[in-house]
């Protein structure tokens, strides 16, 4: 029998706000069945940005990235990221597929334990900013979240 | 009558005309590799104009604008003028793979590996929020045979040109002695 938890839970944790951070951790959602996580993670993208899709329509540019850092029993299974939207440059025939001003990605994590676990993962943004001025080089953001599991699968 | 315009966000300044040259402003003096490990300098075409792209493989402005950079060097390289585009903090295989494989330019792409040489073009007091070479990516100049910036245009996404209509408009004036 499936067990599903929602828990609700703000961003409890987090590595200190980077001075040019265009993108934002802003809270998660996450479920949890027998050897499985499940995330929704928000980020908030600055007012007037847009980044690059995951799958951006031009091999040159460079992809929304998210990975994780994660402790031994849990592993990443799926991540996906929300649909995109395009924006076509003037002159340009061809759209760019880009996420803002939020950005939503749902996770999927195998979780081998079977005792209660608690800790704090580590996440990392990977992106290419830009506004309605500039282009702004690829950056990395990081982040933490609480992730706990009951167990028992 | 000489004239200079800069195109910085969209918006134009032209200054008045003047015989008088020493308002224009000298573009800095720059050695580079291209990708073939070539040294390319600023000096190393006499009598030409230089249409200068500062750009890197990510840039999406850069990719769009790389097809009317090629056309206008097949356009104008028999008048004088030489097209450069120098990438910034990128490896020479990227560069390779990513746009001289990609979009065949006739024309040299040099490498500025630590981006000095961009940072040496930007305005100062401009988004100076903004690493220097930042600031110029996605940029277009045109400087003369003497050595004076004429044009010089930063990204503004708003007024993106990408056929390069504002340079070649002044280089046109600029070739036919306005």
């Amino acid at each position: 029998m499936n067990k599903l938890i929602i828990i609700f839970v703000s961003f409890l944790l987090f590595l200190p706000v980077q001075e040019e951070d265009l993108v934002q951790f802003s809270h998660y959602l996450m479920g949890e069945k027998p050897g499985e996580i499940g995330l929704l993670l928000h980020f908030r993208i600055a007012e007037g940005f847009h980044v690059q899709s995951a799958r951006p329509l031009d091999d040159n540019l460079v992809p929304t990235v998210l990975n994780f850092e994660l402790p031994e029993g849990l592993e990443v299974k799926e991540i996906v990221y929300q649909e995109h939207e395009f924006i076509t440059l003037q002159g340009q025939e061809d759209p760019l597929a880009v996420y803002g001003p939020n950005l939503v990605i749902r996770v999927v994590l195998n979780a081998d334990r079977e005792e209660h676990y608690w800790g704090v993962v580590t996440g990392e943004l990977t992106y290419q900013a830009c506004d309605a001025v500039k282009c702004y080089y690829p950056r990395s953001y990081s982040f933490e979240l609480e992730l706990e599991t009951h167990g028992g699968f | 009558m000489i004239g200079l315009c800069f195109l910085v966000f969209g918006y134009s300044m032209g200054l008045s005309a003047q015989k008088d040259t020493t308002a224009l402003l000298q573009a800095p003096y720059f050695e580079l590799n291209d990708l073939d490990g070539n040294l390319v300098t600023s000096t190393d075409f006499p009598g030409k104009y230089l249409v200068i792209h500062i750009a890197a493989t990510w840039c999406p402005f850069c990719n769009a604008e790389a097809p009317y950079l090629e056309q206008l060097n097949r356009d104008y390289s028999d008048k004088g003028v030489q097209v450069l585009i120098i990438d910034v903090k990128e490896s020479a295989a990227l560069v390779q793979e990513k746009l001289q494989d990609r979009f065949n330019f006739t024309f040299p792409v040099l490498l500025d590996l630590d981006g000095a040489v961009a940072a040496s073009f930007a305005p100062e007091g401009v988004l100076p929020e903004l690493s220097r070479d930042e600031v110029m990516l996605a940029s277009n100049l045109l400087i003369d045979p003497e050595g004076n910036i004429r044009f010089m245009s930063l990204l503004d996404s708003r007024n993106f040109d990408a056929e390069l209509l504002d340079l070649k408009q002044v280089l046109n004036k600029c070739l036919a002695g306005e």
